[in-house]
């Protein structure tokens, strides 16, 4: 059959691509100068781009002409400030997933206007025009809200507060805050330092204060600890949860609270919180997301792109037995569904925390995290029948995979 | 009530025979690139756009000419075609048929893909194309070549040229 796809129309093979993904594109464009010519077309990236482009690019701080749609996508995969500079807009490129960062002056700070407490000031570190400083409070809550609309549908998403710390830093990490994210009348809750990742806790308070301290402690739940992660625009993140998009336009709550322990703190500067698609975690080492039949749970999967190079022994083949149930098809892809917050139950945030599994950084290790978990999950769901498990990597992935499903074949 | 039961005892049989006639009368011929001829009821054959305009515009009085589709392919989506008048269909059942339907060879794919863009019948170009797009998700330039015997036509400099130009989207 050699040769034969050279004689499909030129507009054949562009529909052909739109249904790739960017990536694809790029690398057919590779192939021939047939599919050079093929993966250059408006039908092709158009279907890559957001539904709502046009509205996006009327949104746009700076006004942009464009030619071609790939010459479009290509702009808006670097990140754009919309709305008067209150939101930035940017396309993963190689997926097309949309992500935003919503600015401190986006989000509703309580206390945000009492100059007392906090100040406005504009940094040159910032993407925005103005951050939010932390002078002084003892009530601390930052609350963000997003509609699944303007977000790419069936997606899993992930919402992280963008902050610095400063070294006069005071009274953050002293208790946990407490993190959450609401769609509709699920919540999923977890609790953080505000530190830096490798750092010590504010140790002099630590020396004077313990006792108070670990009465403060016992204030708020003991939820999954989430850590912060320094990020490659030198700002840190933490992680406030997940959600899965859906399809229908839901409303997503994010907040981070700190006021329980009345403990005076300041140093914290908010950059924003940023929503954006937790495939790209993952997208690295050839991970995605898929789900059962009801389209509401989720497990990582390796693209055929050289798993050999990166997932190890066993792992691979734990991997290998996922993908074989998801081409039998007792999982498969999400289906449209509802927009919804992780974990998903009670019973699952409370098994969540008794395996306690910390989390991992990127890198090998993850990698490994991955294996381990998708491992026990196989292996412990063919005696255990009710089991639902709840942690790994990033804190998300064994929270989804549920074995009764993958093994029901 | 005894009007109406009198109505529809006439009624009834006028309309069965009315729409039998319509039925009848509502068949369209189609003529392959290899001379058969094939015939089919409007409802089906419409589902072409390609088709569709012919009969609106009143050219589909004798047998309609397809050169560009040979008879077994035309058999195939006829096939097709016949599955997707009845949109009431049950969604399961026509998954099931569609992905059973697509299961083919690679040539016989391409002549559908072909059939489908130049009879214009959407449903079955959308799925022909995701059947050969799954093919080539995850490959790269030198896989696709070789799942689907194409040949290398760039200039070493051509290539480097488009590298370059794809560079960004792989760095990360």
């Amino acid at each position: 059959m050699g040769g034969l796809i050279e004689m499909l129309p030129g507009d054949c093979v562009s529909k052909i691509l739109s249904f790739t993904s960017p990536t694809d594109a790029y690398r057919s464009s590779m192939v021939s100068s047939m599919f050079h010519s093929a993966a250059e077309s408006d039908v092709v990236w158009e279907m890559f781009l957001p539904t709502d482009y046009k509205d996006v690019v009327s949104r746009l701080t700076t006004p942009l002409t464009f030619t071609t749609k790939k010459e479009l996508f290509v702009f808006l995969c670097n990140p754009v400030l919309i709305d008067d500079g209150r939101k930035s807009f940017k396309l993963e490129k190689s997926s097309g997933k949309i992500s935003y960062i919503l600015s401190a002056r986006e989000l509703s700070i309580t206390w945000g206007n009492d100059p007392m407490q906090w100040s406005w000031k504009s940094i040159p570190q910032s993407r925005f025009s103005e951050v939010a400083e932390l002078r002084t409070t003892s009530w601390l809550e930052i609350r963000g809200k997003i509609n699944t609309q303007i977000l790419s549908s069936n997606t899993r998403y992930g919402a992280y507060l963008i902050m610095k710390i400063s070294n006069r830093a005071y009274g953050l990490d002293s208790i946990p805050s407490e993190v959450s994210i609401e769609v509709g009348n699920k919540v999923c809750y977890g609790m953080a330092y505000l530190r830096h990742e490798d750092g010590m806790p504010q140790q002099m308070e630590y020396m004077f204060y313990r006792n108070r301290i670990e009465v403060l402690r016992e204030r708020v739940v003991e939820r999954t600890q989430r850590t912060s992660n320094e990020r490659e625009d030198g700002w840190l993140e933490i992680e406030l949860g997940e959600f899965f998009s859906g399809e229908d336009n839901e409303e997503v709550k994010m907040s981070l609270m700190e006021v329980k322990g009345y403990q005076l703190k300041g140093g914290l500067v908010i950059e924003g919180i940023e929503v954006v698609g937790s495939y790209f975690r993952f997208k690295e080492i050839g991970f995605e997301f898929v789900g059962d039949n009801k389209g509401n749970l989720l497990l990582a999967w390796v693209e055929q792109t050289e798993p050999e190079s990166l997932i190890l022994g066993e792992a691979k083949a734990a991997l290998c037995a996922i993908r074989r149930l998801i081409v039998e098809g007792s999982l498969s892809k999400p289906k449209p569904g509802r927009a919804t917050a992780f974990p998903e139950s009670p019973a699952d945030r409370a098994q969540a925390q008794e395996e306690g599994v910390s989390q991992a950084s990127f890198g090998i290790l993850l990698i490994s995290c991955i294996s381990v978990s998708i491992i026990v999950a196989i292996q412990i769901g063919a005696v255990d029948e009710g089991a639902v498990f709840n942690k790994s990597i990033y804190g998300c992935l064994a929270d989804e995979i549920h074995p009764q499903n993958a093994l029901r074949a | 009530a005894i009007q109406s039961s009198r109505f529809s005892c006439v009624g009834f049989p006028l309309a069965y025979i009315f729409l039998a006639c319509k039925k009848k009368s509502m068949a369209l011929k189609l003529k392959s690139s290899d001379n058969k001829i094939f015939e089919v009821e409007e409802l089906v054959a419409v589902q072409s756009e390609t088709i569709k305009s012919l009969v609106e515009d009143g050219c589909a009085n004798n047998v309609i000419p397809l050169p560009n589709v040979d008879s077994k392919t035309l058999e195939l989506v006829l096939d097709w075609c016949k599955n997707h008048v009845d949109v009431k269909l049950d969604e399961e059942k026509l998954k099931e048929y569609e992905d059973k339907f697509i299961e083919v060879d690679l040539a016989v794919l391409y002549d559908l893909l072909m059939a489908a863009n130049y009879l214009n019948i959407k449903d079955l170009l959308n799925r022909a194309s995701q059947k050969v797009a799954d093919m080539l998700k995850g490959k790269k330039p030198e896989q696709i070549r070789e799942t689907f015997n194409i040949v290398n036509d760039f200039s070493p400099e051509e290539e480097e040229e488009i590298r370059k130009e794809n560079l960004w989207a792989f760095e990360e």
